[in-house]
């Protein structure tokens, strides 16, 4: 009941949301109502901060990464603590799997089983959606803020608002703390602009390593486990053609995710446990995946992953996984 | 969930790359087309200088700069030019925003210099382009420094630093030089003067406009006219660099140069607004509402005032009264950001998409006017 009512305010707020959008869409069309609708605030919240910030330009990205960040926590923690659930729900979907060959009758146990840890397949996904367009915005608002042509300057002013505080804060300080923040990096210069590319790769790399794996194969694993190294190099390559004000963006939303997944998830690599309990209180299906054998009718109990692994430790599942798969 | 994983990586990425196709930052340049008799120098494209003939029909292309081709002009990367060339003698000065400088022989190819010509000895790139004085010329850029350079060889001329002198602002507007003092306005606000043989600074402290200049003119009589990115336009005594009024206060931006007659300055702004400025008495005669930003300076032919804005209208203001007498969408032109040039009774008018127009005031009328042979 208690989750019931954030829920239920959640879905509210998100069916109001998506008809206030659509209704825009309609009248203005998508472009008009991105810009519009999240693009000139963001330029204009990054104005005023960098104004109010001493002038300070990376101040005001890191500031207005974090002040997203806060916004959309809650969308955030939804998702993290979605695919946590999911992934302690993964014993039992990977009984389910084995068990059911008739593929209807598989979705609707792995249904069953969903619905029944309060788990939405798509609930770690949609708020991730929700927050896409956000980040798109963020990212075109630093590249347009940052003016690094007089033509961005001449296209920024079509986003500013008319506010004398606003107006008097153009054009913007490219410099921070040594980092050019207008310009890209490149290999062949050692400087702060290419110090920040390696902390794009470094805190995409943190980020992998922090995110929940909810792979259920051992093929899905290792292209899991090749994405955490080849994200990191592709955005460092990114990194080193995007001004620097985008990769200050990513290096903080970065470090912000990580900080998060280690709360959500923990750190078991440094024994740092969650420090969120998870979304419902587990409840006897959640502690115990059910399982029906198909035809026979019996059903059998056996301890959830997640309980397994905090009794036993992560390596000690793997043993166990290897056995039975043996 | 597992495609979910592997999805939204591969989406983020889409997009960054989407956003950065997006062109809304790359230089382009506005230098406005010039002309030498009968010849029109004229940035095409971003960095290709293009000299041409004008004839009847248009005009037929001479030359272009740089010639990739040749070994000596391969490598130069002007990037994108904001101000106009100079005309020193038998050569023309480039200056690009990729903070590169070239001098041209009158055949357009490249004349090498002692190394002083590129961009390794100017910090930041040049924005409002240089202007000359003479035998030397100066110039601003973006890393907030001043430049003196002698017209023979792109070197410094003493005493001023050949580093640059450091100022408190960037330097976007292109300087202006009037009787030996030379007159810089920074994006911070500032406009400085400085004594140009000795590199002393002539006012007790810079004038303070309170927002970006951009621009910088001098409209004669000891008068200068400085304009802001907060919308207020100064009149400023270039002897003691005092205001001589109270602002003009426009809805918008004012990143442009007035045309000035009889004592009434017109100018446009970036809320789409020409203005009719009577700077004796202080009072806006009229209103004119364009169709976008105003960033091009106008020209007064006769009684009409021809301006174009930035959705690529060409408009026809009758001078007296602000009222339209025509306006013309130029498709294709892109964007009228470079100042129209008079010439022989007509408005030349150059579009962001590198198409040459004229616009004749007594028949109210745009003809594009084709550069031709081009290679």
């Amino acid at each position: 009941m208690i989750q019931a009512v954030p829920q239920r305010a959640f879905l509210g707020l998100a069916l109001i949301g998506g008809v206030a959008l659509v209704f825009a869409i309609a009248t203005f069309g998508f472009g008009r109502t991105f810009t519009v609708g999240l693009l000139d605030p963001m330029i204009n919240v990054l104005v005023v901060l960098n104004h109010a910030l001493w002038g300070s330009f990376g101040l005001a990205v890191i500031a207005f990464t974090i002040l997203v960040r806060l916004v959309t926590f809650p969308l955030t923690m939804r998702q993290l603590q979605q695919t946590r659930a999911m992934q302690a729900l993964q014993p039992r979907v990977q009984e389910i799997q084995k068990k059911f060959t008739d593929p209807k009758r598989r979705q609707e146990e792995m249904m069953k089983a969903y619905r029944e840890a309060g788990v939405n397949p798509l609930g770690c996904l949609g708020p991730l959606v929700l927050q896409f367009p956000i980040l798109i915005a963020l990212f075109y608002a630093i590249r347009q803020t940052l003016a690094i042509s007089p033509e961005a300057l001449d296209n920024l002013s079509s986003h500013l608002y008319s506010w004398s505080y606003i107006q008097s804060a153009i054009p913007l300080e490219e410099s921070f703390i040594g980092i050019n923040l207008a310009e890209g990096a490149s290999i062949s210069v050692l400087n702060l602009n290419l110090l920040i590319v390696v902390l794009v790769g470094f805190s995409t790399w943190a980020q992998s390593k922090t995110t929940v794996t909810v792979a259920t194969d051992e093929r899905a694993r290792t292209q899991q486990q090749m994405m955490t190294w080849m994200l990191p190099i592709m955005f460092m390559f990114f990194g080193l053609s995007f001004p620097s004000g985008v990769s200050l963006y990513w290096v903080v939303t970065s470090f912000v995710s990580v900080g998060l997944n280690v709360m959500v998830y923990g750190f078991p690599a440094l024994n740092i446990p969650p420090l969120v309990g998870p979304p419902n209180p587990p409840a006897p299906v959640e502690a115990t995946a059910t399982v029906t054998s198909e035809g026979s009718g019996q059903t059998r109990s056996r301890p959830s992953r997640e309980l397994r692994s905090s009794a036993h430790g992560s390596r000690r599942s793997k043993r166990k996984n290897r056995r039975r798969r043996a | 969930m597992r495609l979910s994983k592997l999805l939204i990586p591969v989406i983020l990425v889409v997009a960054v790359l989407s956003s950065a196709c997006v062109g809304f930052s790359e230089p382009r340049g506005w230098a406005a087309p010039v002309f030498d008799g009968e010849t029109v120098y004229v940035f095409l494209d971003r960095d290709e200088f293009v000299a041409a003939s004008l004839d009847e029909l248009g005009a037929q292309w001479s030359w272009t700069f740089p010639d990739d081709d040749l070994d000596a002009e391969s490598e130069i990367d002007l990037e994108a030019v904001y101000g106009p060339p100079l005309f020193a003698g038998d050569r023309i000065i480039l200056a690009g925003f990729s903070g590169e400088m070239v001098a041209l022989g009158p055949e357009g190819r490249y004349i090498a210099g002692r190394g002083s010509w590129w961009r390794d000895d100017v910090n930041g790139s040049i924005v409002g382009g240089a202007t000359l004085a003479g035998d030397r010329f100066v110039f601003g850029t973006t890393e907030q420094r001043l430049y003196v350079r002698n017209v023979v060889d792109g070197g410094g001329v003493a005493p001023w630093p050949s580093d640059g002198r450091k100022l408190k602002g960037e330097i976007w507007s292109q300087p202006v030089i009037v009787g030996g003092i030379l007159y810089v306005g920074t994006m911070d606000g500032n406009l400085y003067a400085f004594d140009l043989e000795s590199s002393e600074e002539l006012w007790t402290r810079p004038f303070e406009a309170g927002g970006a200049i951009a621009d910088l003119a001098y409209i004669g009589e000891g008068v200068l006219f400085v304009p802001t990115l907060r919308g207020q336009v100064w009149l400023v005594d270039a002897e003691t660099g005092a205001a001589l009024r109270d602002p003009f206060e426009a809805e918008g931006w004012v990143w442009t140069r007035p045309v000035v007659r009889d004592g009434i300055a017109y100018f446009g702004d970036f809320e789409d607004f020409v203005y009719a400025w009577d700077m004796d008495s202080g009072r806006t005669l009229w209103t004119y509402r364009a169709e976008d930003k105003v960033k091009a300076q106008g020209v007064i032919i006769d009684e009409t005032l021809i301006v174009g804005d930035e959705g690529g209208t060409v408009h026809f203001v009758d001078l007296a009264s602000g009222v339209r007498r025509n306006a013309v969408k130029l498709d294709g032109a892109g964007k009228i950001r470079a100042g129209l040039v008079e010439k022989e009774g007509f408005a030349w008018i150059l579009g962001t998409e590198g198409r040459l127009y004229l616009a004749d005031p007594a028949t109210l009328t745009v003809i594009e006017r084709e550069v031709r042979g081009l290679p």
